[in-house]
Formats: structure tokens, sequence, C-alpha cells
């Protein structure tokens, strides 16, 4: 129960934090943390082995085969330890970074719904079930990007994340769906144990692949990351550092055991992996925006993660994915610091912020170091680990395309860190407010971890070749090897890039907006054109002319039985011409009622004669002793022909006054239509003599279910449900005529014709 | 009250629609075991509400059935829905019929199942719609 107790606690918290919002603002924080400390103290009895682990699984939907299904293993704890944990820094620092309590509140309440998806994607061991949680985050990621709701751009950003990251989801889906169909289990590990092949699961792949580099912010798909960041700091803190956006390198880290050795994952997903990061990383260096800058960043270095698992190094991908999540979290929280302080967060605004804040400045400088690989940093153990494992496998073209974009890292690391704490010439410094204490606690925290972590990274090695099944080189010093020169070279070429960035024809560069391929506006204009069509559609669909929606509907739902009759053509029907003289009188009656309503001249006229028809149709059930549908159909024919009384009044007295949308021939001809497929129905339905009539299976079963008459034990019990059905759209009939008039209209209005 | 037509009409109304309406709720009441059910008494009252309607008006009907019509469609959905629930409680599936029996002296057994509950919805519905049609598209003049 234990990784699904600690989902429902995340759940749970969040009516009590959205409760505290307006009387008990001091415990919003102290209550949204408990269930991110629960998490963490579980993750630490379990990996301790003070509390059994295992796997655990809910049959949500026993039919279709639809599981919850979450694991303690080695790789879910290392990741929840990474999402609860950097959870808790953020929840803390959001405490001071909103002001305004109910804003407070309803941050963490959505976060803590996200926090919620997020451990259960990480933990999930069934396809379903990761897909559910998959949906979870989009949807609370929805709530946290458009958090600043007053603003267009928030609303336009976040729908532009849920829009592009659901549309990958639902094609993961369907690629789920596949691979579950070709293997014949949807548990993850059972599927990755034994993995099939053939041209479904090929399908099957780039179907999830979508799923994944939509989430993962992979190109094409990188150009919601960056709008994105109209989210409040925390929430891109948390959002493109830890979790969300590492959703996608989850799952293809959960399936690579599996394919990776498959031409088609090693080519797709390593290839995408190194476009994203070569263009994450070369837009990053153009940007002047702090935030923007770290967005690109997070591009490039999900790029770098992707490529690694294309060639199925998850155990480095995994190292480079927890030194990743470390300094981006704080990389970020540091901007929203300083932008709190200053006003501002472009580069070029800012000089000596860093003497203002001498903690902070000291945590973003780890941050930024290990982000650029410096030693002794964990980011410089990480890449040195991707470094060694691409040199052992001999891939020298991928090594080249990942050390000139982490050559591009170091250039963007010093841009970002001199941007927002260096002394720069010419820029009068901005007044400094002095930071929030609670806000400086986080990027401290993880400052200090990422030295930690750094200087003895034996415990990250062992969690992660725990988690990923496969040995990682994890060490601060290697001795004097091949990755090391290649660091060595990385860090050299990007310091001599920075200084050659820095002349006027380079500087010309960098303020030239972008001409790579904007996958940005292809969305915006996807996005007018579906509205438009959409437009079209329903100009076209909803014109207004009642005959016309009444000869589609009669049409449309006529054609398909009458095309499945015409292809199995057998008109042999044995039936008697009728069984009761008396049927013949009501024949005339209801047929001459029917020939009147198309002759008569006036409206009510006709309804009177519709009336007459439903009335001989009673008497028919009269004969053949149906009471309770005779009694029903009387009612409903009296007052049916009442309320047409009702409506016609405000109608012109006779037909043809109006214009007509639709020719009388084109009714004729869909009224013969109609009329012919359901005297054939009828026909058709009478003549079929089945083995066991249900009838009389209802009339036997009657007594027991409650009363002697069967007709209203149907209704009641047997097929209470389509009751139930029919009532509901009686009420929504009922809603409908309510929303169209409104009562106690004027004598105007009354008298007149619309 | 005000009399829209013929005093013919207006007598007429007054007399018939106590036993229009006593007529309906005896369908709805032994629904179960002869012809009738909510249905059907549903209607049967909601045709003695629109001879009220035509006789006295809108002002009459209001006096006749002082729910809000909306609202009488939505507490007969609930109704109806509750009923199927209590199934869920005490039985397995949603729908599924619960009854409970006792012994009175003179009337002799009385049997209350869901079964009723749920058709007293259907009835309230039925009811709820036909006034709304009826407040809603009927005019006091005409």
């Amino acid at each position: 129960m234990l990784p699904i107790l600690s989902i429902v606690a995340y759940v749970a918290v969040i009516p009590l934090v959205w409760g505290a919002g307006s009387r008990f603002q001091r415990a919003i924080v102290p209550i949204a943390a408990v269930p991110y400390v629960f998490q963490l103290v579980l993750v630490a009895a379990i990996a301790l082995d003070w509390l059994p682990g295992g796997y655990e699984s809910i049959k949500w939907i026993p039919s279709l085969d639809v599981t919850i299904g979450l694991s303690t293993n080695a790789f879910a704890l290392l990741l929840t330890a990474v999402v609860s944990g950097i959870g808790l820094l953020i929840v803390v620092y959001a405490g001071g970074y909103f002001g305004d309590p109910s804003k407070r509140a309803r941050f963490l309440g959505h976060m803590s719904l996200f926090t919620a998806g997020m451990v259960g994607i990480v933990a999930s061991d069934e396809l379903l079930g990761l897909f559910v949680f998959w949906e979870i985050t989009t949807v609370a990621s929805y709530l946290l990007i458009g958090f600043d709701d007053e603003k267009s751009d928030a609303r336009a950003a976040a729908l532009q994340a849920v829009l592009v990251t659901t549309a990958g989801g639902l094609a993961m889906l369907a690629g789920f769906v596949l691979l579950a169909m070709a293997s014949g289990t949807t548990r993850i590990s059972a599927i990755v144990a034994d993995p099939p092949s053939g041209t479904m699961v090929s399908v099957a792949l780039v179907l999830v692949f979508l799923g994944a580099f939509t989430k993962s912010a992979q190109f094409p798909f990188h150009f919601w990351l960056p709008s994105a960041m109209s989210a409040p700091t925390p929430a891109s803190a948390y959002l493109h550092s830890a979790t969300m956006v590492k959703a996608g390198v989850v799952l293809l880290l959960l399936l690579a055991p599996g394919f990776a050795s498959t031409p088609l994952w090693t080519w797709v997903v390593t290839t995408v992996g190194l476009v994203t990061m070569v263009l994450g990383a070369t837009i990053a260096l153009k940007q002047r925006d702090l935030k923007l800058l770290l967005a690109y960043g997070t591009v490039s270095q999900l790029g770098f993660m992707t490529a690694l698992i294309g060639l199925g190094f998850t155990a480095a991908a995994l190292a480079v994915l927890v030194g990743h999540s470390l300094f981006k979290a704080a990389l970020f929280l540091i901007v929203g610091i300083v932008e709190k302080a200053t006003g501002t967060r472009r580069i070029g605004e800012l000089s000596g912020v860093g003497a203002h804040m001498p903690a902070v400045a000291a945590a973003g400088a780890v941050a930024a170091g290990s982000m650029a690989g410096l030693p002794p940093l964990l980011g410089f153990v990480t890449k040195e680990a991707a470094f060694d494992a691409l040199i052992a496998a001999n891939e020298w073209v991928v090594l080249a395309v990942i050390a000139a974009s982490s050559a591009l890292t170091v250039v963007y690391a010093a841009r970002w860190w001199l941007g927002a704490f260096g002394f720069n010439k010419g820029i009068v410094a901005a007044k400094v407010a002095s930071p929030n204490v609670v806000m400086t606690l986080a990027p401290v925290v993880l400052g200090a971890l990422t030295v930690a972590f750094g200087i003895n990274p034996q415990p990250l090695a062992s969690a992660v070749k725990g988690a990923a099944g496969q040995s990682v080189k994890l060490v601060l010093w290697p001795g004097f090897t091949s990755a090391l020169a290649v660091s060595s070279f990385v860090l050299i070429a990007g310091v001599s890039l920075y200084f050659a960035l820095a002349t006027e024809r380079a500087q010309g560069w960098q303020r030239r907006p972008s001409s790579l391929p904007a996958m940005a506006d292809v969305y915006a204009r996807g996005l007018r054109g579906l509205v438009r069509s959409a437009n079209a559609v329903t100009g076209v669909v909803q014109n207004g002319s009642l005959p016309v929606y009444l000869a589609v509907i009669v049409v449309s739902v006529l054609a398909v039985p009458a095309t499945t009759w015409l292809l199995a053509w057998d008109p042999t029907f044995s039936l008697p011409l009728w069984n009761r003289p008396s049927e013949i009188v009501l024949a005339l009656v209801a047929a001459s009622g029917a020939v009147a309503a198309t002759r008569v001249q006036r409206r009510m006229a006709a309804a009177l004669m519709i009336g007459v028809v439903g009335y001989a149709v009673a008497g028919i059930y009269v004969i053949f002793s149906a009471p309770d549908l005779a009694l029903t159909q009387l009612l409903i024919e009296t007052l049916t022909v009442a309320l047409f009384a009702f409506v016609l009044v405000k109608l012109p007295r006779r037909f043809g006054a109006e214009p007509r949308s639709i020719t009388p021939r084109a009714r004729i001809a869909v009224a013969l239509f109609g009329g012919a497929v359901i005297t054939f129905a009828a026909l058709a339905t009478s003549a079929a003599v089945p083995d066991r009539l249900i009838a009389e299976e209802y009339i036997a079963a009657a007594p027991d279910a409650g009363g002697k008459n069967v007709v209203n034990i149907v209704l009641t019990n047997f097929r209470a449900l389509d009751t139930l059905g029919e009532i509901t759209v009686l009420a929504a009939a009922g809603l409908g005529i309510v929303a169209l008039i409104r009562p106690s209209r004027s004598r105007r209005d009354r008298s007149g014709v619309s | 009250m005000r009399i829209r037509f013929s005093p013919i009409l207006a007598t007429g109304t007054q007399t018939m629609v106590p036993t229009l309406m006593l007529f309906s709720v005896y369908l709805l009441v032994v629904g179960h075991d002869v012809p009738g059910g909510g249905f059907a008494g549903g209607l049967i009252a909601s045709s003695a509400l629109l001879l009220v309607f035509l006789a006295f008006g809108r002002r009459g009907v209001r006096r006749a059935f002082p729910i809000d019509p909306e609202m009488a469609m939505g507490l007969g959905l609930i109704l109806a829905i509750s009923a199927g629930a209590i199934g869920l409680v005490f039985g397995d599936t949603f729908l599924t019929y619960v009854y409970a029996q006792w012994s009175a002296p003179v009337v002799g057994d009385i049997k209350v199942s869901t079964l009723f509950l749920f058709d007293i919805g259907v009835y309230i519905v039925v009811i709820g719609l036909v006034m709304t049609a009826i407040l809603r598209l009927g005019s006091d003049s005409a």
C-alpha cells in the first residue's frame, strides 16, 4: 500500500491547503509539506529495508484490463526521492515567493496534484496506469503554467503546453495499446523482459516516442517549454527541472531495456536527442532573459539525456537526470530571487547583484558550474560518466556532437551567472532589495547537494546502478582518461567561445532573431486553421433551418440500418395481413389522418390530424391487450396536441407563409425514405421468430422482480437504466425549453412572429 | 381565481382535477401489479394541471403546483438515482432493487421497494417536464 498511500496523501492535503488559505495562512506551507516529507520518509524506510517494498496493483477497470500498478524498485525509489525532495524545497520556497496567502494556497494545491501524478509516473509498472498519471500531470501543469490567469500570455502558454502534451499523450496511449496487444501484457517490466517485435511494435514505439518527445520538449515539439516560462518561478523550477519534462525521459528509461537495441530506437531517439541538444544550446546563447536562457538550456539538457538513452546508456542518462534536476531547480529558483529583489531578469539590466546576496550568488555559481561541468561538482561527474560510456562504445560521432554542445553549455552557463551576478560595465546598478531568507534556503541546499554528490558520488553511483541495472563510472577523479581529456577540451572550448562571442560581430549574431525552424508558428497556424475550419463546418451544419436539421437526422439515422438491410435483402415475410377485422378500421383511420396531415393548410389542423394517427395506434394497442401502452399513448397524444397548440398560436395559421429551405420534392423524398425504412423495420421485427422470446423470460421473472405488471417491472427493474436515461433526456429537454424561452414574455413579443 | 374562457370549463376543471390527481396517484401506487406506473400517472397529473392552466391560467397552475417545475425535474432525477444507489449499498449493482416488508394490522402486508421510489422519481420528472413546457410555452391570453 505504500506508494499508493503517498499518492493519496498528496491529493488528500489539497482541500486542507486550500481551506487553510484564508484564515490559517501560517499553516499553508507546513500542511502542504506533509506529503513530501511522508514520501521521503517512506522512500528512506524502504531503501534501508525497514519497510517492505515490492509491487502492488489495483484493478481499476478489470474488463478493459486497466490496472494501476506501482512498484518500489530502485528506479522508482531514486526518482521518487528526486521528485519529492526537490518538491519539498520548492514548497518552502513558494512560501516566501507568494506573499498573498490565497495565491500561495492555490499554487501549493495545484502543485500537490501535480506531484501525485508525477510520483505515479515514476513508480508505475503498468502502461495504462502510467498513462493516467501522465495525464494528471498534464492537467495539473495546465493549472500551474496558467497560474497567473489574468495574463493572456500565461493562459496561451498553458493552452499550448496542454495541447501539445495531450496530443502526444493520446498518440502514446495508442502506442501503449498496440504494445500491450503485441506483448500480451500491460506490465512494463514484463514487456521489456521479453520484448515483442514486428511492424506493430515499430508503430507502437513511434507513437510512444511522440508522447515522450512532446512531454520532454524534444525537437520539433520543444517550443512549448520556453513559452511555459510565463509560469510563476516555483512552477517553472519544478516542472522544468525535476518533473514534467522528465516524464518523457522516464518513459524512455523504462522502455529502453527492452527496445534500445533495435535500430528504430537507436536512430530515432539518438538523432532527435542530438538535434534537440544542439538546437537548445544554440538558442540559449541568444537569450537575454535569464529564465528563457534556462528554458532553452533545459531543452538542450533533455536532448542530452534522450541521446544517451537512444544508445542504451540508461545509467549515464539517469545520472545526468539527477544532476540536472539538482542544478536546474536551483538556477530557476535563483532567477526568481533575483527578479523579486530587482524587478528584472534581463541580462544587461543587472549589475553587482552578487554583492547584495553573496549566498545566493554562491549557490548560483555552484549550480551554473554544475551545468557547465566544472569539477568538483555533480555536473562534472555525470558528464564524465556520459563521455566515458560513449568512448567505451566507440560512439565518436555522438561524442563529438555532445562535446560541441557541452561547450555551448559552458558559454550560456557563464553568460547566465555573469549576467545575473557580475559587475557589468555601463549598467547603472539596479536597486536591490534584500532577498527573502526562506527563499534562499532551497538554492543553498541544492547547491550543497551538488557539491556533496560531486565530491562523493558513491551513494548516487550505487543508486543509479541499482535503478538502471547497468554499471556507470561515477567518480570525481578518474585519473588521466580520455573522458577527462574530452571534459577539459569542452571547458577550454567553452571559455574561448565565451570570449569570442563578446566581440562586436558576434553580438550582432546574438541579436538576430533565431531563424531556426519556428515550430511555434506552425503550432499557431495549425490552431488558427482548426478554429477556422470548425467555424466553417458549424456554418454548414448549423444553418438554422429546422426542416434541414430534421431531414439530416432522419436520413442519417436510418441510412445505416437501411444499408445493412439492403445488403442482406430477404423480403420474405410470412405475416398475416390482419389478425382481427377491427384492425382494418383503425389502420384506415390512421392512414387517413396521416394523409390529411399533409394536405391541410392550417397548422393547427395538421397537429390534430397527427393526433388522430396517435389515437388510432392507441386503439391497436387496446386490441392487442396492451393496456399500459394504450393508456400512455392516449395521454401522450393528448398532451402533445395541447402543447403543439401552445406553440402554434405563435406561428402563422397557415403553412407556406415562410420561405422554404427545402423544396417540397426533397421533403417528399425524405419522408418516403423514412416511412419505407420504418415500415420495413416493423415488418422485419414482427416476422422474426427467435428461439426464445425475451418477453416470456420477463413474464416468468416478473413476480420475483417486484410485481405482476410486466411492463412496469421492465421499466423500473429489468431496464431501469434505460428508464433513468429516458427521464434524464426528459429533464434535459425541459432545460432546453427553459434555455430557449423565458417565462412571462411581454404581449408585444407574443404577438410577433420571429 | 380569474376564469379565462368559460365558467363551464372552470367548473368542470374544479370538479375533475381532484379526481384526476387521485387517479394519477392510484396509477403510480398500483403500477407494479396492474396497468399504470410512474409514467402514466405523471401524464395523468400533467393533464390535470394542463386543464388548470386552460381554465385558470398561469396563476392557477402556480397555486395548484407551487414547486418550481425545473426544481421538480431535478428532484425527480435525484430520487430515481438515489433509489438506484440504495441498490448499490444493499444489493450488488446500481439499480438492483431492494425492498422492505412489514405486516400491519387491518391493511395487511406493506411492501416498500426501491422500484417504487424509482417510479416516484419518474412520476415527478414527467410532471416537471410537462409543467415546464406549459408554463414556458403557454400564454395567458390567446
